[in-house]
């Protein structure tokens, strides 16, 4: 590897959401900026220029400095266990959820955290099978469906299992989706 | 049989009430201004406080319907009416006014005429569609009674309806054409939104409002909005509910697919 190359790379690893970034990329099966972007709350043209910056220099990388990207993925293994998680939307969560044109998936998910001046607001971009899935999400009346369930239910491939994980994870952590 | 209806009472039935205690505030102004009359002469015989407490009423009833219908013909026509109401006493017998003034209450009377004429297709069009839409809701509401509350803004993914696209289509006309529900036509789907609030004849976008949606290849979604849900008396089962929305939309379309329609008719007039 020529320096000049060496060099770019160490800047990109070097990064502070570097780390996250590669977390995402190993999770999600695809994964666009905008997504990343939102899911790491950092702003979409940094994420833009990560993305690009990796896509050049990945073709080398891996083999040359052999950085085992798998070992970033979930730190737990998807096991039925995991799957068989009971969740539905929390009742008042406050979050608006945006279907996409075809009406048929959610495209974003926004929470709204503090209050007045203090008050933030995090946009979550979901991918197809995230948003087919949130779409078949339990109403907070309704009972709770286990992850598994809701997937097949929204017609989601078991593929998409780690983001799917990821993401009510995520919603967990917001309190949009409650665990039974 | 419990006759208590679970939506709350439209705002329409306000006028009847208002103008009935108007006729009984009028009398006792009437009766109280005779008992303090005695010989002064400066106390006219005419309800002035009547007079101006009904146009106040027809005012602000006028601009409660603007903030719930969100259309302008509301809050116009009661500024209308409620000039015309300040004016009736120049009609009155012995009144001092001159004919100028007389002739100024039948120019707003007239106004008035005109302006209903007008716009009657959009009060027509409003009045037909807030009604159906009220039975609609009651009768999806009927066997619900479980307060959960659950209200949340997502679509609610209801299932799955077998009908071809002509079908579908013919469904949709025959329910615009009784003034159910407003149709919006989008590439793979049809909207079907009706609503208790804001009015259907001012709305752009089907998803302003609560709607149905059938697609054409028979999946089916509902949306109940924030305004509609609070109409309900009580905070109902929100999953049941949509779940009973969808029933009811897939029922009468079965109903139109067998000939059936005019069931869908009376299963709206019969709904409590």
């Amino acid at each position: 590897m020529k320096f000049r190359e060496a060099s770019l790379l160490g800047a990109c690893l070097a990064k502070d959401y570097a780390e996250d970034m590669f977390r995402l990329l190993a999770t999600y099966k695809t994964i666009s900026s905008s997504e990343a972007a939102s899911r790491l709350s950092v702003h979409i043209k940094t994420t833009q220029d990560f993305l690009e910056d990796i896509r050049y220099s990945m073709k080398v990388e891996r083999i040359v400095m052999d950085l085992d990207l798998s070992g970033l993925q979930m730190a737990e293994e998807m096991t039925d266990l995991r799957l068989k998680l009971k969740i539905k939307e929390l009742q008042h969560a406050g979050a608006r959820f945006t279907t996409a044109r075809s009406n048929d998936y959610l495209s974003s998910v926004v929470v709204w955290a503090g209050s007045g001046r203090n008050r933030t607001e995090k946009k979550i971009n979901l991918s197809v099978p995230q948003g087919r899935f949130l779409f078949h999400l339990p109403f907070p009346s309704a009972e709770p469906l286990s992850i598994e369930e809701i997937m097949k239910k929204a017609g989601v491939d078991r593929n998409n299992v780690p983001e799917i994980v990821d993401i009510v994870q995520v919603l967990i952590e917001l309190k949009v989706v409650q665990a039974a | 049989m419990n006759y208590k209806s679970k939506i709350r009472m439209s705002i329409g039935w306000v006028y009847p009430i208002g103008i009935f205690m108007s006729y009984i505030l009028l009398f006792l102004e009437f009766w109280i201004r005779e008992l303090i009359k005695g010989g002064r002469s400066d106390i006219r015989h005419f309800p002035f406080i009547t007079i101006i407490l009904v146009a106040l009423m027809f005012v602000i009833l006028g601009t409660v319907q603007w903030f719930k219908y969100r259309n302008w013909i509301y809050p116009v026509l009661g500024l209308l009416v409620g000039i015309a109401t300040a004016q009736v006493s120049f009609i009155f017998p012995h009144h001092p006014g001159t004919d100028l003034l007389k002739l100024t209450y039948f120019i707003s009377f007239i106004i008035i005429i005109l302006f209903v004429l007008v716009n009657w297709n959009s009060f027509y069009s409003h009045e037909r569609f807030e009604i159906n839409s009220r039975r609609l809701f009651r009768l999806a509401a009927e066997r619900i009674f479980s307060n959960e509350d659950g209200f949340t803004e997502r679509i609610y993914s209801g299932g799955r309806t077998e009908c071809t696209r002509d079908e579908l289509l013919g469904f949709v006309r025959f329910m615009h054409g009784h003034y159910i529900i407003r149709p919006f036509y989008n590439d793979s789907n049809v909207c079907l939104s009706f609503s208790m609030n804001k009015s259907l004849v001012v709305i752009n976008e089907g998803t302003e409002v609560s709607h149905v949606t059938i697609s054409y290849d028979g999946s089916v979604t509902v949306k109940v909005s924030g305004s509609d849900y609070r109409d309900f008396r009580e905070k109902l089962n929100f999953d049941k509910l949509c779940q009973s929305l969808t029933d009811t939309f897939i029922r009468f379309l079965g109903y139109y697919r067998e000939g059936l329609e005019m069931r869908i008719l009376d299963e709206l007039k019969s709904a409590r």
